[in-house]
């Protein structure tokens, strides 16, 4: 047990690896720094992903005006208020997306191929909170409404999101039973169990088979993930966590149906803002809705869900209410938007040091058209991010600028469809954000550039 | 249909390719992969294949040319089936002769299915795989005794086609591990009550239980309730508080309730009677939630009614008598007067109702601390000091007082020996293997360790049963290369029958080595099948085959008014009691694509517009000539999971009937599809809207087989009622409003056009509705049974169909064809098939 307090303790875990003949993946090499030993001496630095599932009614939702004089579309009308501090992008695409479309959200922060011999491959949430969790309680938060969220591990494993409110709440702002003396000794018996788990992960992998040893592995870096994490929560005891006021806890922690959309998303926001004043962590994905099923919105009469929506096959009244689904959605970002605003850290309004990216993975949900994807950057301008024009990566492609013909939908749905400009790729957007998160990388995914037109 | 010669084909050349399977699955011989094509094979790819898949032109990114001769890459997977089902070529351009085609195909089929055996024999078709949450909540339950849940504690699992057992999809992240040592935590305290806990049976008359109740409980049921004797008679329905309940449950657990009732003054007939739940959470649950069962009381002679339930800590179980007058209708019926011994109406009688358990009380204190003793904790230090301890304590009161701040802790006068002992007798329950010496002295110097430290014998314990929970060996199915030994055999067997780990029995046959003889093997099958456990299997095969485990997702639009709470239980109970009895008596699995029976009761019969039926406990029904119903297909549940919320997408009902049930899913849209233009108003019905997006050539070519299924259910509306109109939200041109036939008082709306469900196949035969596109499906009836074994085996074994697999598949169709196509053979047969026997 002592050995587990000590920073000896983690040569040894590797030591036992390295036994194995298993070749871990390493980034997480950065978290088992010292963890004192980082203080923070810039401002902080945050980052925020927030997915809508099924695209959008993209002939209401398309800005069609490239630069600083654009004019809002019907759907993002109600960010018209923050107009200086959002960058609407058109023209984005995962190349790996296109023409695949049950993998929009698997893929919209990894920018990975996934196949039948792929693996998913780390998402830019978690290269950043590689940097970020130094200096944080929490590494980073994983929120989603409805099953898997957007956030994939070094491994391309994709880790579990929560949907509860009330249960996000709880974790991250109620202190745990048995004061610090019961949590330590706690902590100290799961270092025990996961001592006795790696010793014993030596006789189990000699009964494997190759392919079933890399099963292992992952199971491995499970172990020493919640080693570190184990590690870190032992540093983190005796320091109080933030004390939240009760207007706020009553507020926030609480569970709400879908039924109510707004209100569910508005809590799930607040509580990124509180996550993020109170500094418990800089990093947060939230997915609004899967794939499969985005929430319907029972509070303005849309009954049937996202998805169902999306197949519209150009019914006038479905298109109406996925317009009025879309513009229901952005209205609670805006919100977000507005919350970072008035909510100061030291160096000012949070939306000054936080990036807030939102968005889609699919544009022309019916015939799952993923070119030219949705996006609306938002914040950061204290890292460096400028604002208050519409980037449009269609009309860079051309000498002549392009023109979008929305009353012929099937021409817009074309470049839904396929890039107008093959060499747009999110991933650059990704890495942009990483860079201004201090990420130490020159590539992402399959970044061709960075976006500079959102740089200062 | 036209692509049933396609299978006819393949099953010419499966009887040798799966001799070749079974040989080298089960004898241990190696294969060497021919590295080189045969003249005839090349002769072919350069007349046909490379003028589009060469390096230069390298159509749909695939490369003839290029692509090395390694027969485990899928994309010669994708090449084989292209060139056997006759997409390619493509039509306009030279094709080969029949035997050109078929020697290609020879040749390629040899290949991969050797390559596949390859990978079977060095890593196995399965990849190390992990319990899922759900068969982590059951082994648990089942290895402990316990009944807490445990699966909300995990993260969710990702299911690949369609089921949570696939090993690809079970992936293990830190929050896993974090989140595995706190199940384990809850599942180990639910183990080990506080105070003393032993199953008993509480049972109380109508008299007992109303005399018991606090006074103002009891005076607001009186006036509602009359006695026969010790009977209750309840004359109205009232709230479920005021009903009559159960004991409230000492502790969360499984639990049997029976209750001996009958329906009185009722005309002879019977009356259905509502179990359900009450939480200390008064108003926290639906009806539907805390609903656990409905069976009906016989007129005027008593029948025991039982039924097994998992409640919370202090949950009751009340009784309902359905279609009574609500008690405030009655109150002002009788001005406010009690009902009184007199009353002439009708009411539900119960003579006594009691509650057994919870079940299997003790079972896991005897596992991990076998016979060893318990004492407050406040006296644990006399006792292992050997102070005589006073026995007051047993008649401590619980649940709660002195046992909350003194808990029952197990304790030791040898730590040391007992958890020696103790631990090495739990291993093989939890690893389901013997355990060799080296792995089980691990776990037991863990608590040796703890013990060192200076912690507590039964804290020490409690830290390696968790290490043990935690453990690769508990959490993985571990299984070597080749053919199962009867261990991993026993554990496959009970994770796909039971979700859970092999029993007692199991484990004995798998000790004496003779588990894998067909015979034995059978045999345990069969009793697996029989025992109630069983039902989990039908449960979790049936919730994500049919998708019956998402069937309230969707809240039907309000323009369906007769959408109610019974009719949403009785939906998806019909489709369960079908299941379980195609499966218990062996029925053709075509069954589930027709039948002339179902199961129903008065709410579903009145749903389908068939022949009165009295009461709601579910039946077997003969269904008449002109029912329209029959067949999974035909069921009101399956029907209204595979809609939207306000109208039937033909194309979502096709596609979802062509990949579940008759198990031919449309190839996805190729990757360069063009954007379709999806404006098309002018056009009015979803048919002619679907007509008009066939018209476009890449559309056709998936519509064809995706429309016929969808065309002929678009006779049956959102919530599965029959309909020859569509329904609307409003008037319009041409709209009618009338009454809604069989639910007096309610009207809808009804759009002018009338129903089309008439199509054509993609082979040309016409049909003008569902009755008699389902004749035209049931002429191939190996195919439901292709479909079926794909999905049993892909489910029950935790990996894909692969090359080699599909000779095994066509091998278990031609057996179980021999055998009427039963369904419970064809669980025998994935049983007994060298894919289910080998890793």
């Amino acid at each position: 047990m002592a050995r587990f307090l000590s920073q000896s303790w983690l040569v040894n875990r590797r030591h036992v690896l390295k036994g194995l003949g298993v070749s871990l993946s390493l980034p997480l090499l950065n978290c088992m720094q010292p963890l004192r030993a980082a203080e923070a001496s810039t401002r902080a630095k945050r980052s925020v992903f927030i997915y809508l599932p099924n695209g959008v009614n993209t002939i209401d939702f398309q800005i069609t005006q490239p630069g600083a004089d654009y004019q809002f579309s019907k759907a993002l009308k109600p960010l018209e208020k923050h107009r200086t501090n959002i960058t609407p992008i058109s023209g984005l695409y995962h190349p790996h997306g296109l023409g695949h479309h049950h993998n929009c959200t698997t893929i919209w922060l990894t920018g990975g191929k996934i196949g039948p011999s792929e693996q998913n491959t780390i998402s830019v949430d978690q290269l950043m909170s590689q940097v970020t969790a130094l200096k944080t309680r929490y590494s980073s938060l994983e929120l989603s409404n409805q099953g898997q969220g957007l956030a994939y591990s070094a491994d391309g494993i994709g880790l579990p999101a929560q949907a509860n409110p009330s249960v996000v709440f709880r974790e991250l702002f109620e202190e745990p039973q048995g004061g610090i003396a019961g949590q330590r000794r706690n902590l100290h018996r799961r270092g025990s169990i996961l001592d006795a788990v790696l010793d014993e992960a030596n006789t189990f992998s000699q009964q494997l088979g190759q392919e079933d040893r890399g099963r292992l592995e992952q199971y491995l870096t499970s172990v020493r993930e919640v080693e570190v994490r184990t590690e870190r929560a032992d540093k983190w005891l005796d320091t109080p966590r933030p004390k939240i006021d009760p207007a706020d806890q009553s507020k926030l922690n609480r569970s709400i149906s879908l039924e109510q959309l707004g209100e569910y998303l508005r809590t799930m926001y607040d509580i990124i803002v509180l996550a993020f004043q109170t500094d418990l962590t800089r990093v947060a994905t939230f997915s609004t809705g899967s794939e499969g099923q985005g929430p319907a919105v029972p509070e303005i009469g849309i009954r049937q869900d996202r998805h169902s929506l999306s197949h519209h096959n150009g019914n006038p009244k479905l298109m109406q209410e996925l317009t009025s689904s879309d513009t229901f959605n952005i209205q609670q970002f805006s919100y977000f938007l507005t919350r970072l605003s008035e909510v100061k850290d030291a160096d000012g309004p949070l939306l000054d040091s936080t990036m807030a990216l939102y968005g889609s993975g699919m544009a022309f949900g019916h015939s799952h058209g993923n070119a030219n994807l949705p996006l609306i950057l938002a914040g950061g301008a204290g890292l460096g991010l400028k604002h208050g024009r519409h980037v449009d990566y269609n009309a860079l492609a051309k000498q002549d600028g392009f023109t979008y013909d929305l009353d012929h939908p099937g021409k817009h749905y074309a470049i839904c469809q396929q890039p107008v400009n093959t060499k747009a790729h999110l991933s650059n957007l990704l890495l942009t954000m990483a860079q201004k998160m201090d990420v130490p990388v020159e590539k992402f995914a399959d970044s061709n550039g960075t976006i500079s037109e959102v740089l200062a | 249909m036209r692509r049933t010669w396609i299978l006819n084909f393949s099953r010419l050349i499966a009887g040798t390719i799966y001799l070749l399977v079974a040989q080298l699955l089960l004898a241990q011989s190696e294969l060497q992969a021919d590295e080189k094509f045969p003249a005839n094979v090349q002769a072919f790819v350069g007349k046909y294949c490379l003028d589009c898949h060469d390096n230069a032109t390298a159509k749909a990114k695939l490369s003839l040319e290029s692509l090395a001769p390694e027969f485990g890459n899928a994309a010669w997977v994708r090449v084989h089936d292209k060139v056997q089902s006759n997409k390619m070529p493509p039509a306009d351009v030279a094709q080969p002769s029949p035997e050109e085609r078929a020697e290609f195909v020879k040749f390629l089929s040899q290949e991969l299915t050797t390559a596949a055996i390859a990978r079977q024999k060095s890593d196995g078709r399965v990849l190390l795989r992990r319990m899922n949450r759900r068969e982590y909540e059951t082994t648990l339950h089942d290895l402990l005794g316990i009944a807490v849940p445990l699966q909300n504690l995990l993260p969710e699992d990702n299911p690949v086609r369609g089921f949570d057992t696939v090993s690809r999809g079970l992936e293990t992240s830190s929050t896993h591990l974090l989140r595995y040592q706190q199940a384990a935590d809850v599942a180990i305290t639910a183990a080990l009550p506080i105070w003393p806990l032993t199953s008993q049976v509480r049972r109380w008359t109508g008299r007992e239980f109303l005399d018991a109740r606090p006074k103002p409980n009891r005076e607001g049921t009186e006036p509602f309730v009359r006695f026969e004797g010790d009977t209750i008679v309840l004359c109205a329905t009232l709230y479920k508080h005021g009903s009559v309940t159960t004991h409230h449950t000492p502790k969360e657990g499984r639990y049997r309730i029976r209750t001996s009732v009958r329906a009185v003054q009722n005309d002879g007939k019977p009356i259905p009677v509502l179990l359900g739940k009450i939480s200390s959470d008064r108003f926290a649950h639906e009806k539907l939630e805390h609903l656990l069962d409905i069976q009906d009381a016989p007129a005027d002679k008593s029948r025991v009614i039982e039924i097994e339930a998992i409640l919370s800590a202090g949950e009751q179980v009340y009784v309902e008598g359905m279609g009574l007058t609500f008690f405030q209708e009655l109150k002002k019926t009788l001005n406010g007067a009690p009902v009184g011994q007199d009353y002439k109406g009708p009411g539900l009688a119960v003579d006594w109702i009691e509650i057994e358990g919870p079940l299997d009380a003790g079972l896991g204190y005897a596992r991990m601390f076998g016979e060893l003793p318990q004492i407050p904790s406040l006296y644990l230090a006399d006792a292992l000091a050997g102070k005589e301890v006073r026995d007051d304590w047993k008649k401590w009161p619980y649940p709660g007082g002195e046992f909350t701040k003194y808990p029952l802790t197990p304790y030791s006068l040898d730590p040391k020996a007992d958890s020696d002992r103790l631990i090495r007798a739990f291993l093989p329950l939890a690893f389901r293997h013997t355990v060799p010496d080296e792995i089980a002295a691990h776990y037991v110097k863990i608590a040796h360790d703890q013990l060192e430290a200076g912690e507590p014998f039964h804290e020490s314990m409690r830290t390696a049963y968790k290490a043990i929970l935690c453990s690769p060996w508990f959490l993985n199915y571990v299984e070597q290369p080749g053919q199962l030994d009867n261990y991993a055999i026993a554990a496959r067997l009970a994770r796909f029958l039971w979700n859970s780990q092999p029993d007692a029995e199991l484990n004995t046959v798998a000790a004496t080595g003779t588990l894998s003889q067909p015979d034995v093997l059978r045999a345990q099958t069969e009793r697996m099948l029989n025992d109630p456990k069983a039902a989990r299997f039908a449960r979790s095969f049936t919730n994500q085959w049919l998708d019956l485990g998402k069937f309230l997702d969707m809240k039907p639009d309000e323009t369906y008014v007769e959408y109610d709470d019974m009719l949403a239980w009785s939906m998806p109970l019909e489709t369960r009691r079908f299941f379980d009895e195609v499966l218990k008596n062996n029925l053709p699995t075509s069954s589930f694509w027709h039948s002339d029976w179902t199961f129903l009761n008065s709410r579903l019969a009145t749903h389908y517009g068939l022949p009165e039926i009295a009461g709601l406990e579910l039946r077997k029904v003969a269904l008449p000539a002109e029912a329209h119903r029959g067949g999974v297909v035909c069921q009101a549940s399956v029907l209204k999971l595979t809609t939207n919320a306000s109208y039937t997408s033909p194309v979502k009902r096709g596609a979802w009937i062509l990949e579940r049930i008759i198990g031919l899913p449309p190839d996805p849209p190729p990757p360069d599809v063009k954007a379709v233009e999806p404006d098309i108003r002018g056009a009015t019905t979803i048919r002619e809207q679907l007509d008009k997006h066939k018209n476009v050539a890449v559309c056709a070519s998936c519509h064809v087989h995706i429309d016929p299924p969808g065309f002929a259910l678009e006779s049956f509306d959102v919530v599965g009622g029959w309909r020859e109109r569509y329904r609307v939200k409003q008037g319009g041109d041409g709209n009618d409003y009338i009454d809604l036939d069989r639910y007096p008082g309610k009207k809808v709306w009804l759009a002018k056009p009338a129903v089309l469900a008439d199509g054509v196949t993609d082979d040309g035969q016409a049909f003008q509705n569902i009755d008699q596109y389902k004749q035209i499906v049931l002429q191939n009836p190996d195919q439901l049974t292709r479909n079926l074994a794909e999905k049993l085996l892909v489910y029950s074994t935790g990996a894909e169909i692969d090359f080699a697999d599909r000779a095994v598949v066509e091998q278990i169709v031609e057996q179980v064809k021999q055998q009427n196509h039963g369904f419970r053979s064809l669980v025998h047969a994935i049983v007994q098939s060298p894919t289910f026997l080998s890793k």
